[in-house]
């Protein structure tokens, strides 16, 4: 993290940075914006803008949090105003390219497989505020007060979230087994 | 109390997915759309129809999507699908908002897609017809105040409205009659803070909840101005070249700030990299402290001394690939670029990590640095003095007191320049139309606003400045004014100083667009980047027929005929005091 310190006195975000940027947080970007809006092209375009972003407007880094904090902030508010204005700037980058990229449902069945396992299904099956905060301590290892940091709600919150995030996991893998020990 | 992890917590994967989604391909996507400006589509004629089909499709799904496909939606209620709570009632309703407000809302429209469009006006800033706390019926409250939005009225109910010391309607929350009332409040026309009240369940009175909103609200991807910025190939190309080689002057990969040239044949240069040539201009080496530093960022023109054609020192951050607090340090070379020794400047106040430095020598030995806070720490100031040429910094303490010091001045510090080992000066400009300029008689502990020279107590800005001679006894100094410049001319070291007066336009941000090799012959870029020169100490000006183009300009003289230019990447040289150029091109 302190890797990026110098970002904060550069007045360009050079290349190098940048790939680096790109290569150590895109997954998480990536994943924070699909968990967020379970949409497979609404993730790569979030993750696509989330870098443009920044590398457009990184004096915006201030250095209060850390890159990766800053990164995912910038990665949650998109993701939350996605559905509003960033549609339109998806249809139409997605006009033209061919038709069968813009298939949704194929997409998003190969996505299907990609999934780990059966938990993170289950997790992705959660409402967004569960599926987040799981996201953000099983993946990221973000701790309650970073969470409450990045989501902008107090750490009570966090906590009480996760733990009914954890209990519908729970309560949705008891039901699973229970069903597949009546077959 | 930490709460235990389920078991399942054991068998999760660490990642959700098995292969990686922000691909290669994705990354490329990103340099691509970086390199090349946004296209824009407008000219295509069948994107509006088909943008037009899209909305309607996704309002469509929008509206239909939730009540088709999320049948126990009290339960999961999700951010995504939010719609309006205008249909709803009691808990249902209770659950829907708390989900939509824990997913997290930050603008109003977002309030507005969720509560729907009728609100109550609790406080205006701005009064205006609507003002009657009655219903709001305007699209959203985008004036500064508070609004009341309720939610989960059963029919026939009608809330009480805000009284001044009650703002929701407790009667009509406890008894059912309504789910909830959400406060919000807005600044500056933004969302600012959302507040929910309503009944617990166990009805042990009205509960609240506050939601804060995203301190960061990128509420519109368009503020982003398209295909405004793209790579610089320059920048691409300076990075590219490793310290130590050279590159053509005709093919010069950098942007110059600055040249400064030892003599005819050597010298230094600054841009992103530095620089250094031995064939006057002709071929560069670039040079930095470290491989693995890509740039210095210098922090201005003003923070790099260069001594001889071996020596130079700068003062520039501490590189990003050191994993410790940002500092500020300086840089020593001795052998023309290729080793540097680096020193710490013991600063001990944290708005100087961040500060703007000036650094000026006497000589070889004795030097100082002025360091000036930015943003909102503008004002503060604080002065470094070596005395070892650069090896170690003293700190000058002025133990905290603002009088007699240059704390607290308004203004930018555009230069810095001692005379003497005691008599110093720095120019300010920027705060009022009174020229600024401050002295010191004993070497920078204190300092003393100096004016009325040459009884030109009028307005301008002072450009730092330049002493001559052993004995620095004469010097120059400029004084920018709206309609032309007034030049000072002092013979006994600043004593007393004469004036004439010419009508040439400086830019005083620019203290290094104006230089004069002695006190007669001068060469400066007025504000039309017109190159003129002096013969007379800057009574008469004389344009030299060239006009700088570019982001970056500078200019170097050794002598009253030989000097160089700089425009961006592009040099030129002249041995004929600026009146023919030879430009370094192909």
């Amino acid at each position: 993290m302190d890797d990026y310190l110098h970002l904060l006195h550069a007045q360009e975000m050079d290349s190098v940075t940048f790939d680096r940027l790109m290569k150590e947080y895109g997954q998480e970007v990536w994943n924070y914006a699909y968990f967020m809006t379970r949409d497979y092209h609404a993730a790569d375009d979030i993750s696509q803008e989330v870098f443009l972003r920044v590398y457009r407007n990184f004096s915006g880094f201030r250095g209060e949090s850390s890159v990766r904090t800053w990164l995912l902030r910038i990665t949650r508010n998109m993701s939350l105003n996605y559905r509003k204005t960033a549609f339109v700037r998806r249809v139409f980058l997605r006009s033209d390219m061919s038709t069968d990229k813009r298939n949704r449902s194929a997409e998003e069945d190969v996505l299907d497989q990609d999934v780990c396992n059966e938990i993170w299904k289950i997790i992705l099956g959660l409402p967004a505020p569960f599926r987040e905060v799981l996201l953000l301590e099983i993946q990221f290892h973000y701790s309650t007060k970073e969470t409450a940091d990045l989501i902008g709600v107090s750490e009570g919150t966090v906590k009480s979230r996760l733990s009914r995030a954890r209990q519908k996991v729970t309560a949705a893998l008891k039901k699973a087994q229970e069903k597949e020990g009546l077959q | 109390m930490r709460e235990e992890k389920p078991d399942w917590y054991t068998s999760v994967s660490p990642e959700p997915f098995s292969r990686p989604m922000f691909t290669e391909q994705l990354s490329r996507q990103i340099k691509e759309r970086i390199a090349t400006p946004r296209r824009t589509f407008r000219q295509k004629a069948f994107l509006p129809l088909l943008f037009t089909a899209a909305m309607g499709f996704v309002v469509l799904f929008a509206w239909l999507g939730p009540s088709l496909f999320d049948s126990d939606r009290a339960e999961l209620a999700d951010t995504e699908f939010t719609g309006t709570v205008e249909s709803l009632t009691g808990q249902a309703a209770l659950v829907h908002v708390r989900s939509a407000l824990a997913g997290g809302i930050s603008d109003l429209e977002q309030v507005r897609h969720l509560m729907g469009e009728n609100y109550l006006v609790v406080t205006q800033l701005v009064f205006t017809d609507k003002n009657d706390q009655g219903y709001g019926t305007s699209y959203i409250p985008a004036l500064d105040g508070t609004y009341r939005y309720d939610f989960g009225i059963v029919k026939s109910y009608s809330p009480e409205k805000p009284t001044s010391s009650q703002w929701y309607d407790r009667e009509g929350l406890l008894s059912g009659k309504m789910s909830g009332s959400l406060l919000v409040t807005v600044q500056a026309g933004e969302l600012a803070s959302i507040r929910l009240a309503y009944a617990g369940p166990a009805v042990a009175g009205v509960r609240f909840e506050d939601y804060p909103v995203p301190s960061i609200v990128l509420n519109d991807t368009t503020d982003v101005p398209s295909g405004e910025i793209e790579t610089d190939p320059l920048l691409d190309a300076v990075f590219s070249i490793e310290p130590g080689k050279k590159v053509d002057a005709a093919h010069f990969p950098d942007s110059l700030r600055q040249i400064h040239m030892i003599d005819e044949k050597r010298g230094w240069a600054a841009g992103i990299g530095l620089w250094t040539t031995e064939d006057g201009g002709e071929s560069w080496t670039k040079r930095l402290p470290n491989q693995k530093q890509l740039m210095v960022t210098i922090l201005t023109e003003k923070s790099i001394v260069f001594f001889d054609a071996d020596r130079a020192l700068y003062v520039d951050r501490n590189p990003g690939y050191e994993s410790r607090m940002p500092t500020l340090m300086v840089y020593r070379t001795e052998d023309r670029g290729v080793n540097w020794m680096k020193e710490d400047l013991p600063i001990d106040e944290d708005w100087e990590r961040t500060a703007e430095a000036q650094l000026t020598f006497l000589n070889e030995q004795q030097g100082w640095i002025l360091l000036s806070g930015k943003g909102e720490e503008i004002g503060k100031r604080q002065l470094y003095l070596t005395r070892d040429g650069g090896v170690s910094w003293k700190r000058l303490d002025h133990t905290g007191k603002k009088e007699g010091t240059l704390q607290g001045i308004e203004g930018t510090a555009t230069g810095l320049v001692f005379r003497t080992e005691q008599e110093g000066y720095v120019t300010f400009s920027g705060s009022t139309d009174a020229p600024m300029l401050y002295r010191t008689e004993d070497g920078g502990k204190t300092w003393s606003r100096y004016s009325g020279l040459a009884g030109t107590e009028e307005t301008g800005t002072y450009l730092p400045p330049q002493f001559f001679g052993e004995d620095r006894m004469r010097g120059v100094l400029a004084l920018s004014q709206a309609d032309g410049t007034r030049w000072l001319h002092t013979e006994d070291g600043g004593k007393t100083w004469i004036g004439d007066f010419s009508s040439i336009l400086l830019d005083p941000s620019q203290p290094k667009w104006v230089q004069f090799v002695d006190t007669q012959a001068g060469f400066a870029l007025d504000r039309q980047h017109q190159l003129q020169r002096t013969d007379d100490g800057g009574k008469t000006w004389m344009p030299l027929g060239i006009t700088l183009v570019g982001e970056s300009m500078s200019l170097h003289f050794i002598s009253p005929e030989m000097g160089w230019i700089s425009a961006d990447n592009k040099l030129s040289s002249t041995k004929h005091g600026g009146y023919a150029w030879t430009p370094f091109s192909r």
